[in-house]
């Protein structure tokens, strides 16, 4: 699937407006790292901003590090063909987050999806039950500490 | 004297009777089956016509469900036997041919459609998910084999089972339905 990165300009507007955003090198993607605080507001920019205008998120998902979980979004814009990959770290014990399911309704079972197999808590996610799993399932199978 | 005599004429004229009345009912019996009239006990009538025609519930999991419609579909054609009405309702089925794995989450919508069924009817097993749960077996979310919560009457073995094995296991199971006696004995 062809598609370009963000412009220099653009990314570097953007870090200019959010003091925790750093920008990770990568051959493929223009890929972010963001504090917890700042994502929202970040997604929030990148959806509306006039050269952003991310309005599909094609991914969001999340990786156990053991040591913390790693929340990742993939946005794509259909109106300027661009994509970006936006990596946001989560403390492991108490594990939550913002919900983005107001901003892109996919979230919605994306999120489900996240906190079924990996115990993510969304925060203002309207729905948050198992997707994959039984509703009567104990445990988060994704999680690399868990045994059946 | 004159009683006995009596007696042993009742006999003969009753014997006679009887001769008569079986000459009758063969003679009625060759006009009969000239007739295309064959006798025979209900059951026996009714597991032939079942045996002829399973109608298997549309119901399809994993991959198998894919081998079950190229079974289906004209290559393969298992109309050829009478059973390909896939019917999209368990009430107007008599066969389910549980064609995948079965996850924790699914049991209850299966054991669901199998209750729904009428009576009578059959399961079928198809590939090793079913069966056994196969590479699936020891995970969190599939059900080590459909026979654990459902009566299975054929496995058919495969991953995925092709689809002569599948048409094997129907002409099985008709076997199965026409003399029930074949496999008690097995």
């Amino acid at each position: 699937m062809g598609s370009k990165r963000l412009a220099d300009e653009t990314v570097n507007k953007l870090l200019k407006e959010f003091d925790s955003l750093r920008h990770l090198p990568d051959d493929h993607i223009t890929k972010f790292q963001v504090d917890v605080g700042d994502l929202f507001f970040l997604l929030e920019s990148l959806k509306f901003d006039t050269s952003c205008r991310f309005d599909l998120l094609m991914d969001l998902t999340a990786v156990d590090y053991t040591t913390h979980f790693t929340m990742v979004y993939v946005l794509y814009s259909l109106p300027l063909g661009h994509r970006v990959m936006v990596k946001c770290d989560i403390p492991r014990i108490n594990a939550n987050i913002l919900s983005i399911s107001r901003l892109y309704a996919a979230a919605d079972v994306m999120e489900r999806e996240a906190y079924d197999l990996m115990g993510i808590d969304f925060v203002g996610h309207p729905n948050l039950k198992r997707i994959l799993l039984a509703d009567d399932f104990v445990g988060h199978p994704l999680r690399k500490d868990y045994t059946p | 004297m004159d009683v006995i005599e009596k007696s042993a004429d009742d006999k003969m004229s009753e014997m006679s009777r009887s001769i008569i009345l079986e000459d009758q009912a063969k003679e009625e019996m060759e006009t009969l089956l000239k007739h295309n009239v064959i006798i025979t006990s209900v059951n026996r009538v009714l597991n032939w016509a079942r045996g002829h025609s399973l109608w298997p519930v549309t119901f399809g999991i994993a991959c198998c469900a894919i081998e079950m419609m190229a079974t289906a579909s004209a290559r393969y054609d298992i109309s050829r036997f009478g059973y390909e009405v896939f019917r999209p309702s368990p009430r107007q089925a008599d066969l389910m041919i549980v064609a995948g794995p079965v996850s924790k989450k699914l049991k209850p919508l299966v054991e669901r459609i199998y209750h729904q069924m009428a009576e009578p009817k059959y399961v079928m097993a198809m590939g090793g998910c079913a069966i056994s749960g196969g590479p699936f077996r020891d995970s969190y979310a599939v059900v080590p084999g459909a026979d654990s919560f459902i009566p299975v009457d054929v496995y058919v073995p495969g991953c995925p089972p092709r689809p002569e094995a599948l048409i094997y296991a129907l002409l099985q199971l008709k076997k199965k339905v026409i003399e029930p006696e074949s496999i008690k004995q097995g």
